[in-house]
């Protein structure tokens, strides 16, 4: 890596051409193969070897500095061979990226600072031209002479970037660049690929090796005794410029430069830091929803409300107990157990799904539901959260979707009363909950049908009360409408209720329930007032079929923000959970995938099925995923393959 | 009744290619066919003499000594799931009416009766999961939203026993269970700390009693039943990399169920469905395992409780399922069955009889 561009510049040079070979051999051979070759020695001995004689010529040439009086084209003049090789030696490695692409982006890694020598900044710099007699010259130049009368002739831009990154300039250069948070490893590579050939990134890793010195340079000033005056003040200044770049950053961007600067000819590590960071301290922090940490948490604690620092308390016990998020989260009604901590993060970490809410699959009760209302609210990004009544939070959004999309045949969820003026059923569709504003909440639909049966006031009110909460007995409970559930028997397409009104149960609604649609079309006829096309209708959206790991890892890559969303048999999708015991057994089992994680040309898919949290996926292989989805579409009246990846 | 046509069901086993078996395997694996599309049947005797099969039209139909019986007319897009026992005196039908409009593991379905061969069902009940139990005298099933294991008996149609679970964490899990008398019941649970166990019921002092708890966080326990011993499988739910194990422990002279001895072990996280049969435990042995990518590579394999030997028996690779049909046990696996145990001699006797009479039915066309 780190002779693309220099060796370029050797190849020019056939006395810094053996140098140069040897270095690869060092960088490419395995150190103990050249130890027990004798080899290594050997090489150490040509480095002292060059090494001194390039400080014979640095002596020799820095007791009459130049300053290039006599330089007229500054495109005749390059540094000495022997001087690069110094500096590839010398400096980071993980800097040669960041040199490869011409001789400007040299100057840029020498401006930041970045380029070292033997004696750590470079002082003098060793430069070869064609003076105005036609004479070929080396000299030393001190940097000042170096970048004006030749880097800037060279390379006018550079003086541009410089200035822009100056103290006084800094601020508001730095609002200007924003550090993108990668959703995905192919994402992650191209925004690493991206920084690697901006010109601005040594300056940005300049100011993150300042902020890192912070430490050092406030031990230095403490231990610095005050009659070392100079070097106090140098270290105080130095200081000052850190604390500054320090200020202007916040701590994300620190880390963010820092990892990308470390890892400059290494895009994996750069990305794992994404990946492999603890999503836990993320939620907590506020970098990420809360909802992915609180219920979890809150049963982790046996606590009802969390304070900030309880909230600490488990991102630090889940990032390093992984088998402690097995069983937490059960008010959220899911699959249980949960994959372990550390495995979850690495999930989320990679996640697209919105998930800044919490629904309760197994309140619901209807799998379908739960997957078409998670695709909606991926689009929409805007969930009531109804801490209440937890299924209403999904079929709220479901039924108002389907009622808008079609002419309410697929949310069969509804009060009726016999219109006695026109001799006819009227109908009202509802959810079996009160959500504020929504006219679908059972209170308001019921307020609704007694007053058009039972005279009602419009400034009355009913209230949905669970059967442990109603006691007739009380004052409270007297007068009024109360609709009184029973918490073990309500879900969210079918909900044993009944209504009180004056302490007399009402008879005359009819109430009817279930919720049966289509997710993919099963017949021609009905295909328009299938879930998926409803969705791709709603959302303006383009839907393309998965049929293999290439087709996945195309999609994701055209797309980042894809969806893919199926249904397949839950048999062979969670064989360690569901069994099957008889022939042709399956049980549907729709799901979501927003990720894949690869390995030697393997993939498994990140998923959530409609019994998992959305804040749990599960990592399940290719393999059982088409296993499962095969089976499905043998059953399917129309052979449907159920696996679709869906974006604008 | 109708004569059968062309699509008169055979059942026949053919062998497959052994190339892709390894050392391991001394003899190619059956694989199940027949002549109708597998995908439409829904029971099948393993002499092939009885096959219970669906229509697109949502019927479930009985073929049988050539013949074809009417079973139960249902709406288009209807799903049976049939099983029997090896008792052969009953079956049952669970009915899946909405199985492509409303997606709900937590639904119940229509539960339906007969005597084994018959294509005369009675209507029982609603549940799922229901299973035959302790020589057809009863059958079970489970109430998925109750969270409740119900036993009825067979001749009167009575439920005689209820056990609620405990499991309060898990809204989806289903338990096993078994009767081994008239009284005494054999079911898993798990507990609020998210422990797996497996209970034993007296129904004469309505009491339960722990056999075996697991120790593991995520641990999944099932079980198997053959000779007075019931072999438990140590797993895991999920992708919980947990070591496996499968121990012995005697059902009778066995106070607090104390005595058990571990007769498998593995550092492997298997997926076990453990399958008792003849000496022989039959059960998904995980060979290896991908941690980044949860992939695990699974074959049947076959402890036999003589020699204390586990034998490899596939070369599938991810292989995750083994079902037990009438007398045979075999392993789904992207649309074929393969027999794992079964009696190829006498389905083999079979295949050239029904062929016979199978060309005779088409020169009927």
């Amino acid at each position: 890596m780190l002779q693309v561009y220099f060796l370029n510049l050797l190849n020019k040079h056939k006395r810094g051409a053996l140098f140069g070979g040897l270095l690869i051999l060092f960088f490419i051979i395995p150190k103990n193969s050249l130890a027990q070759n004798g080899f290594y020695n050997n090489f150490e001995e040509l480095i002292k070897i060059s090494k001194t004689n390039y400080l014979k010529k640095l002596e020799k040439l820095t007791t009459n500095l130049s300053e290039l009086n006599d330089l007229t084209d500054p495109n005749l003049a390059e540094l000495d061979p022997d001087f690069i090789n110094t500096m590839i030696f010398y400096t980071p490695s993980r800097y040669s990226a960041l040199v490869a692409k011409d001789k400007c982006s040299l100057y840029d890694v020498i401006l930041a600072d970045l380029a070292q020598s033997h004696e750590g900044d470079i002082r003098f710099f060793i430069v070869r031209y064609k003076s105005d007699t036609g004479e070929v010259k080396t000299v030393a130049v001190n940097r000042n002479i170096f970048m004006d009368k030749v880097a800037y002739a060279q390379c006018p831009s550079i003086q541009r970037f410089f200035q822009y990154f100056n103290l006084a300039n800094v601020e508001k250069t730095l609002k200007t660049i924003t550090l993108p948070t990668p959703k995905s490893d192919e994402e992650c590579k191209e925004i690493h690929r991206q920084f690697v050939e901006d010109y601005k990134t040594p300056y940005l890793c300049k100011i993150s090796d300042h902020v890192k010195q912070i430490p050092r340079l406030t031990l230095q000033v403490k231990n610095t005794s005050k009659s070392n005056y100079r070097e106090l003040q140098r270290l105080k200044r130095e200081l000052r410029i850190a604390s500054k770049y320090q200020e202007i950053l916040n701590g994300d961007a620190v880390d963010y430069l820092e990892s990308l600067c470390a890892n400059i000819e290494k895009p994996q590590l750069f990305c794992d830091s994404f990946f492999k960071s603890s999503f836990w301290e993320r939620a907590e922090t506020g970098e990420k929803s809360q909802f992915y940490i609180y219920n979890m948490c809150r049963d982790h604690l046996n606590k009802a409300d969390l304070t900030k620092k309880q909230l600490a308390k488990c991102s630090r016990e889940f990032t390093s107990e992984e088998n402690l998020c097995h069983y937490l989260g059960k008010q959220e009604k899911v699959l249980l157990p949960k994959s372990n901590c550390e495995e979850l993060s690495q999930r989320l970490n990679r996640s697209k799904l919105y998930s800044d809410y919490y629904d309760c699959p197994a309140e619901v009760a209807n799998d379908g539901i739960i997957n078409v209302t998670r695709i909606l609210n991926h689009f929409e990004k805007d969930v009531y959260v109804n801490k209440n009544s937890c299924n209403t939070t999904t079929t709220n959004v479901f039924a108002r979707f389907v009622n808008e999309s079609t002419d309410g045949r697929l949310w069969n969820v509804k009060a009726c009363y016999q219109d006695k003026i026109y001799d006819r059923e009227e109908c009202f569709p509802m959810v079996y909950g009160d959500i504020p504003g929504s006219e679908l909440s059972i209170s308001n639909v019921i307020k609704r049908v007694l007053s058009k049966t039972k005279g009602f006031g419009a400034s009355q009110t009913c209230e949905f009360v669970a059967e442990s909460v109603f006691q007739p007995r009380l004052l409270k409970y007297k007068n009024g409408c109360f609709i009184i559930y029973d918490p073990n028997n309500c879900y969210g397409t079918e909900c044993k209720f009944k209504i009180v009104l004056n302490e007399r149960e009402v008879d005359n609604i009819k109430i009817t329930s279930g919720s049966n649609f289509d997710y993919y079309p099963k017949d021609f006829q009905g295909a328009n007032y299938s879930l998926m096309n409803l969705i791709k209708a709603r959302f303006k959206l383009q839907s393309k079929s998965i049929i293999n790991i290439a087709f996945l890892k195309q999609v994701f890559k055209d797309h980042p923000d894809t969806i893919i969303h199926g249904v397949a048999c839950a048999e062979d999708l969670l064989p360690n959970f569901y069994r099957k015991r008889v022939l042709n057994q399956c049980r549907p089992l729709p799901f979501l995938v927003d990720g894949y994680k690869e390995d030697k040309g393997l993939v498994s898919v990140i998923m959530r099925t409609a019994h998992d949290s959305l804040h749990a996926p599960r990592l399940v292989p290719w393999s059982y995923l088409y296993s499962s989805l095969k089976d499905y579409q043998r059953r399917h009246p129309l052979n449907q393959w159920g696996l679709n990846a869906l974006f604008k | 009744m109708l004569y059968l046509n062309k699509f008169s069901l055979i059942l026949f086993i053919t062998m497959i290619s052994g190339s892709t078996f390894t050392q391991e395997i001394d003899k190619p694996l059956p694989v199940l066919k027949t002549k109708q599309s597998l995908n439409n049947i829904r029971f099948i005797s393993s002499d092939g003499k009885l096959t219970y099969f669906q229509r697109r039209s949502g019927d479930l139909q009985l073929s049988k000594n050539y013949l074809n019986y009417e079973v139960l007319k249902r709406d288009k897009f209807t799903e049976y799931f049939i099983s029997a026992s090896d008792t052969k005196k009953k079956m049952l039908i669970e009915i899946d009416s909405s199985f492509h409009t409303e997606m709900n593991h937590l639904k119940k379905n229509e539960i339906y009766i007969m005597d084994y061969g018959s294509s005369e069902p009675q209507k029982v009940t609603e549940g799922a999961f229901p299973k035959l139990q302790f020589k057809d005298r009863f059958f079970s099933y489970f109430d998925t939203k109750k969270k409740s294991l119900h036993y009825v008996e067979t001749n009167d149609l009575k439920t005689v026993f209820t056990i609620k679970l405990n499991n309060k964490l898990n809204p989806y899990y289903v338990p096993e269970t078994d009767m081994i008398t008239n009284y005494d019941i054999v079911y898993t649970d798990i507990n609020s700390s998210g422990q797996n166990a497996i209970l034993m019921y007296s129904a004469l002092d309505k009491k339960s009693k722990v056999i075996y708890k697991s120790t593991l966080s995520g641990g999944r326990l099932d079980y198997c039943i053959m000779d007075k011993k019931i072999y438990i499988g140590e797993f895991s739910f999920g992708d919980i990399p947990n070591a496996s194990k499968i121990v012995e422990v005697p059902i009778y002279n066995n106070e607090g169920f104390k005595n058990y001895k571990v007769i498998y072990q593995s550092q492997q996280s298997d997926i076990g469905n453990l399958n008792c049969s003849e000496d022989k435990i039959y059960f998904i042995k995980t060979l290896s395992y991908n941690k980044k990518l949860n992939l695990k590579q699974t074959e049947i394999a076959a402890y036999n409780i003589k020699t204390a030997n586990t034998d490899i028996l596939t070369n599938l690779k991810y292989v995750t399922q083994i079902i037990k049909i009438d007398d045979m046990i075999v392993a789904p696996f992207r649309g074929e069955y393969y027999l794992i145990k079964g009696n190829p001699t006498l389905t083999q006797d079979g295949i050239e009889k029904d062929k016979a009479v199978d060309e005779r039915d088409l020169n009927l066309e």
